[in-house]
């Protein structure tokens, strides 16, 4: 440390520093608020145009009702199995060692990056005709591509890593202690899960699940491809946005767009609110 | 400051780059989809699938699929690489 640093800065250093951290926030500001907030008031202001008489007209169509009950199912599915199979996973990639376990852990990311497009294509390689899988579902009459089945799994496949990456670092932080306490203490594999473990990661389990839910929710590259985008059947609330832009019908559009913004917004903002409640309540 | 934040900054940025490479549902919306001006590979993929190529359609997902596991290898490198050293 030199000597400079030490002493108390100058005025000039004082009222440089003051700008530079205004800047910094100024850039902050302007840039979550041009990309993100800005778009997202825009769609509210469109949306809330045609008034209540336009509200109702468009969510007793039996299209969106239908496309929006769909993105529930396919939502409230697709939380289930990540959220049940990433606690597992989560588990053992902070806890176990096993050779190529940093492999594993790369494509636990692989979803992140990798195009919905192409999630959507390997489904139908192998779920469409000659595809390996199809001889076994189509001679048992169960419908896999065009149909609910493949739309749930693509949207599994693409929300795969929220819930690991959430809960993974709570158990590394957490070590064994608390665990092997239990067990000494007579507690069952089960009751040390659920009286210690899922206690000590349920913020972590929850924020997975929003961030789950918000991306199932918004899908639509994967969904697209796999599920033929048919009207009343397997279209889902962002195809049916995709289909009332393409056929000048944008008010619908933006209404359905709004509903699906809140339900993300209302649930992340929600776990924030209770968790920091919880946090004051406990110190 | 700049040398600790490194590796965080490049693994971010590289996923953010695969993210980019694998956009849909945005930019089929704004772009109209003109080819040789505004269409993108993932808007190529699905034009492609559902014009009943998909041999064509699994050429370029192939290298789009390559790009991302790529990414995704250094990324963990990357960040794996951090967890040792703290």
């Amino acid at each position: 440390v030199s000597v400079r640093e030490i002493e108390p800065p100058r005025t000039s250093e004082r009222t440089r520093r003051r700008l530079v951290h205004g800047g910094l926030t100024a850039v902050t500001v302007l840039y979550i608020g041009l990309l993100i907030v800005a778009p997202l008031v825009g769609i509210a202001i469109a949306a809330l145009k045609p008034g209540l008489s336009g509200w109702t007209e468009t969510l007793s169509q039996p299209d969106v009702r239908h496309a929006l009950a769909l993105t529930a199912v396919i939502t409230f599915e697709t939380v289930l199995v990540t959220s049940v199979l990433g606690v597992v996973v989560a588990l053992v990639l902070a806890r176990d060692r096993f050779p190529g376990k940093r492999f594993v852990s790369a494509l636990v990311d692989l979803p992140l990056a990798v195009s919905p497009v192409v999630v959507g294509l390997a489904a139908v390689l192998l779920f469409g005709n000659g595809g390996w899988f199809e001889p076994w579902f189509s001679a048992r009459g169960i419908q896999i591509l065009f149909a609910v089945p493949s739309m749930v799994l693509v949207t599994i496949f693409i929300s795969i890593p929220f819930v690991i990456r959430e809960v993974a670092p709570l158990l590394e932080e957490l070590g064994t202690e608390e665990e092997e306490a239990a067990r000494t203490l007579g507690a069952s594999w089960l009751q040390t899960f659920l009286r210690v473990t899922l206690p000590n990661i349920r913020w972590g389990l929850l924020y997975g699940i929003a961030l789950t839910t918000a991306r199932a929710v918004g899908e639509i590259g994967a969904v697209l491809i796999v599920s033929g985008s048919i009207a009343g059947q397997t279209e889902t609330a962002t195809l049916y946005i995709l289909r009332a832009f393409d056929e000048g019908k944008d008010p619908s559009g933006y209404m359905v767009a709004l509903i699906l913004a809140l339900v993300s917004i209302v649930l992340l903002a929600g776990i924030e609110i209770f968790k920091s409640r919880e946090e004051k309540e406990l110190t | 400051m700049l040398p600790h934040l490194r590796p965080g900054i490049v693994a971010g940025s590289l996923l953010a780059l695969a993210r980019a490479l694998g956009e849909f549902g945005a930019v089929v919306i704004v772009s109209g989809n003109i080819i040789n001006q505004t269409l993108t590979a993932p808007v190529l993929i699905a034009q492609l699938i559902t014009g009943f190529k998909p041999e064509a359609a699994a050429a370029i997902g192939t290298i789009l699929f390559g790009l991302a596991f790529v990414l995704v290898l250094i990324v963990e490198r990357l960040v794996g690489r951090r967890e040792v050293e703290s």
